[in-house]
């Protein structure tokens, strides 16, 4: 029990220290935190200026860990990102570590790069580790990738492949800051004082978060309403949605299900309980399903997005999560 | 048992009993359905119902409702599930429950927090007792199926005649109700009763249901019992002569019984009630076979003698031929004490058998079977007795033969005993059906004293007051069933000369003779009936003038 305490306090004290830099944005915060807790890299879709670097810079400093930042271009090739042998003055040649090779990696417009860049920069994701002139080089740990995407400017852009969005654990859609917080944003990043985050954890710590989220139990009922939200994004077979079966051209993956499953035991440990509510999944979902369904024309045509089709999907599978008791 | 499972307990009780008040509504309101369904069909003159039997049904859905909501089992994982989801505990009991303590670092801690949110949780507050649509649709179906069933029922909804004529109807219902139930609803009727009988019982069941609903004129109410009381009067003329037939045969195979048993013991001539012969007579023939022996004995020596003799060769002619005579002479002796020999054994033998015989006799006579069979027959005896007195009841000679062939075969069936048992099994049984006659008469005279019945050569078509004439106050009530009598009433036929017979109860009907109005009392206005009947040309020109002299004589 003291454990999950800790877990939630060293939770809010990191999330208080980014927000001390980050005005608003706060579900933005918890999803990269909890991304963090559970392992999984994070896409942030948002137009330019919201504040995406400064949070993962702010994270860093909270967490005392390492921060690089990579701006894709279409120039870029993969030992930009994975670093490469050079020859040294020993005449030998030596690794060169890349970018990638720290705790806390921002890959800004990740969809500017070519698929080789960005196939060699998922590949260490998924690896955590990179193999250069047949050598692996294992990448920090922790190690959390928050690549950014700008919706619009689609010209000349990559777009990230279904099964690279796969590996991303959370989507995140970062809005824009209300008439509040953009009067806060301007009123701090314009006067003399500048509030720098204080590092409030370190890198064993967010190792022990991780290896404690894995321990919170989770109920069959709740497990297997977890399993009807992933199965409801199919188009097609046992327990797909209308919706699904009308917009989508494919549903989620079964790493999709994985991702739900560990973002709701953070939920469940940061809502202050030890086990994963069906809440907790709901929180959690549409941050991890959003990027794992493919829209077909129809949803297109119809203006329907990912969030709202999901809504849909919640609708449907909470319809048939009834009461076992019927009285 | 785990802390959750011991606390989910009183909340299994209470979903049992929330259940319970939930089947009570379910049951209660397919039952009411049903009852809707039934008394529709009884307001149309498909189907029969009382109020009861409606009431029983909404109860036996509401009590089966009950039963199952009580006995259905609740399973733990559903119940910390449902309580979850009433109490708003974000799954943490479906997870303690479902998790044991040693569920990894936050097994306990789940244990205790789903224990203290348990904490204050009432039962009855989380399973409220409500009443839902299934409690509405129970009272509403209820109420629409006793508006149908009072649609149908109540006088209050009828005309001063409807009303009258109604409760008239009611009256006759009862009254073969209560035939019915005398004569068919019997233990022993409901048994022995033949296909035949159980169709007709039917008939009359609905016959008396229609006349409960009044669902018919009086006018097609007589008519109705007419035709009943005439095919009862064709079962019991059926039954009468199946019975007669049942009776013949088993009289034959009694005496057929007795004789195979005398003739299995080679007695074929003697009497069946004397087939053991006496000691002195055993003994008699004892000392005959003993004597016969003795003489045999010494004949055969005088005769070896003789022989000896007459093989000595110094006999002269004259000598041999003495000694040849007297050796014929022997030798016929001989003769005549071998057959007293041999007709001295026949005897003893004959004697040993006809004990046998008489043994089986004694079997069978104290057989319980075969005591049944003898009462049973006497019983059917009187019963045919009366059938027999009615000349379309006697067998004729085509069925007579017809019988003696099957004694003939039964014959050669029942020279073993087992085949005797198994016979006096099928005759009981046989008897058995016979039996039924009794209570068909019963039921016949019963109608019969509801409605007039046309005997041979009637007008029919129910016409029943065509024939009048002479009354015959002939037949007596039946005993203990009140004073109203049934009269015969024979007179000359319109067209026809064939006399008639009716049977005719006095006015106002009555069933089962179990009260009457003096005669006296009902005559005038009877007769005002028939003036009236006069007046307004509804009976026929040529039958006035007998109507009117029937009224007449009546009145003398």
């Amino acid at each position: 029990m003291e454990e999950a305490i800790w877990f939630r306090e060293t939770f809010e004290a990191v999330r208080t220290e980014v927000k001390k830099a980050i005005v608003g944005q706060a579900d933005i915060v918890e999803g990269v935190l909890v991304g963090l807790a559970a392992s999984g890299h994070v896409l942030l879709e948002g137009m330019p200026g919201l504040g995406k670097t400064l949070l993962v810079k702010s994270l860093s400093q909270a967490l005392s860990l390492d921060f690089r930042r990579i701006q894709f271009t279409p120039d870029m090739m993969p030992a930009d990102v994975t670093g490469t042998n050079v020859l040294n003055e020993m005449r030998a040649f030596e690794f060169r570590k890349g970018p990638i090779f720290a705790n806390l990696v921002l890959a800004d417009e990740i969809n500017r790069a070519t698929p080789k860049t960005q196939s060699a920069m998922l590949e260490a994701m998924q690896e955590r580790g990179v193999t250069v002139g047949g050598h692996r080089y294992e990448l920090a740990e922790p190690f959390l990738v928050m690549a950014t995407q700008n919706p619009i400017e689609q010209e000349g852009t990559y777009p990230l492949p279904e099964a690279q969005l796969d590996r991303f654990f959370f989507k995140l859609i970062v809005p824009y800051p209300t008439k509040a917080d953009l009067a806060e944003v301007v009123g701090r990043t314009t006067g003399e004082s500048v509030v720098e985050p204080k590092a409030v954890a370190h890198a064993t710590d967010v190792i022990r978060m991780r290896a404690l989220v894995r321990q919170v139990p989770v109920a069959h009922n709740v497990l297997d309403y977890g399993l009807s939200l992933v199965v409801a994004t199919h188009p097609e077979g046992e327990g797909s949605s209308p919706t699904a079966q009308r917009y989508c051209r494919y549903g989620s993956s079964p790493r999709g299900a994985q991702s739900l499953i560990t973002a709701g035991k953070v939920y469940a440990l940061l809502n202050g309980r030890f086990n994963v509510s069906k809440g907790d999944l709901k929180q959690a979902a549409k941050a991890v399903l959003r990027h794992r369904i493919l829209l077909n024309f129809e949803a297109e045509a119809d203006g329907m997005t990912p969030d709202k089709i999901l809504d849909e999907i919640f609708t449907f599978v909470d319809s048939n999560d009834r009461d076992p008791i019927k009285v | 048992m785990s802390e959750i499972t011991r606390r989910l307990s009183p909340f299994s009780r209470r979903v049992r009993l929330v259940r319970a008040w939930r089947g009570i509504a379910i049951g209660a309101s397919v039952g009411a359905l049903s009852a809707v369904v039934w008394s529709a069909l009884d307001l149309a003159g498909v189907a029969y119902t009382e109020a009861r039997y409606l009431v029983a049904l909404v109860t036996a859905g509401a009590l089966l409702g009950a039963l199952v909501g009580i006995f259905r089992q609740v399973p733990t994982n559903s119940l910390a599930q449902s309580i979850d989801r009433r109490a708003r505990l974000e799954d943490r009991l479906s997870s303690a429950s479902d998790q044991g303590l040693d569920a990894g670092s936050f097994g306990e801690a789940l244990h205790e927090d789903a224990d203290q949110r348990m904490t204050g949780l009432k039962p009855n507050l989380v399973y409220p007792i409500k009443v839902d649509r299934w409690h509405g649709g129970a009272v509403a179906l209820s109420a629409v199926a006793a508006a149908i069933f009072l649609l149908g029922n109540t006088p209050f909804l009828m005309g001063a005649d409807a009303r009258k004529t109604r409760e008239e109807l009611k009256k006759e219902g009862e009254a073969v109700k209560r035939i019915e139930r005398e004569n068919l609803e019997t233990p022993e009727a409901k048994k022995d009763m033949s296909e035949a009988e159980k169709k007709l019982a039917d008939e009359l069941r609905k016959f008396q249901h229609d006349l409960e609903k009044a669902r018919m004129s009086k006018e097609e109410s007589m008519q109705r019992a007419n035709e009943l009381a005439k095919k009862e009067q064709d079962l019991l003329k059926q039954t009468a002569k199946e019975t007669q037939k049942n009776l013949n045969t088993a009289k034959e195979a009694m005496d057929q019984m007795k004789k195979a048993a005398l003739e299995k013991a080679g007695l074929q001539n003697m009497d069946p009630e004397q087939a053991q012969a006496s000691p002195e007579e055993q003994k008699e023939a004892e000392q005959r076979l003993e004597t016969a022996k003795a003489q045999a004995a010494a004949l055969q020596m005088q005769l070896d003698a003789l022989n000896k003799k007459l093989a000595d060769p110094k006999l002269t002619p004259e000598e041999k031929k003495a000694l040849e005579e007297q050796k014929k002479s022997l030798e016929k002796q001989l003769s005549d004490a071998k057959d007293s020999i041999a007709k001295a054994k026949k005897d003893l033998e004959a004697m040993a058998l006809s004990k046998e015989a008489a043994d089986i006799m004694r079997r069978m006579k104290n057989d319980p079977l075969y005591k049944e069979l003898q009462e049973m027959a006497k019983k059917m005896a009187q019963d045919a007795d009366a059938a027999s007195k009615d000349p379309r009841q006697q067998i004729s000679d085509e069925e007579r033969k017809a019988m003696q062939a099957e004694f003939k075969k039964l014959l050669e069936q029942l020279k073993d005993d087992a085949a005797l048992k198994e016979y006096m099994k099928e005759m009981l049984e046989a008897m058995k059906h016979g039996a039924s006659m009794g209570r068909m008469k019963k039921m016949c005279l019963g109608l019969s004293a509801l409605v007039p019945i046309p005997g041979n050569g009637s007008p029919g078509n129910g016409v029943m007051m065509q024939d009048i004439g002479k009354v015959n106050h002939s037949q007596k009530a039946l005993p203990g069933e009140g004073s109203t009598t049934t009269s015969v009433i024979t007179g000359a036929k319109r067209e026809t000369v064939a006399p008639q017979a009716y049977v005719e109860i006095k006015a106002p009907t009555t069933i089962g003779t179990r009260s009457a109005v003096p005669y006296v009392k009902v005559l005038p206005s009877y007769r005002k009936k028939a003036e009236a009947a006069l007046d307004h040309q509804e009976i026929p020109k040529d039958q006035e003038k007998r109507v009117k002299e029937y009224f007449e004589s009546l009145g003398h």
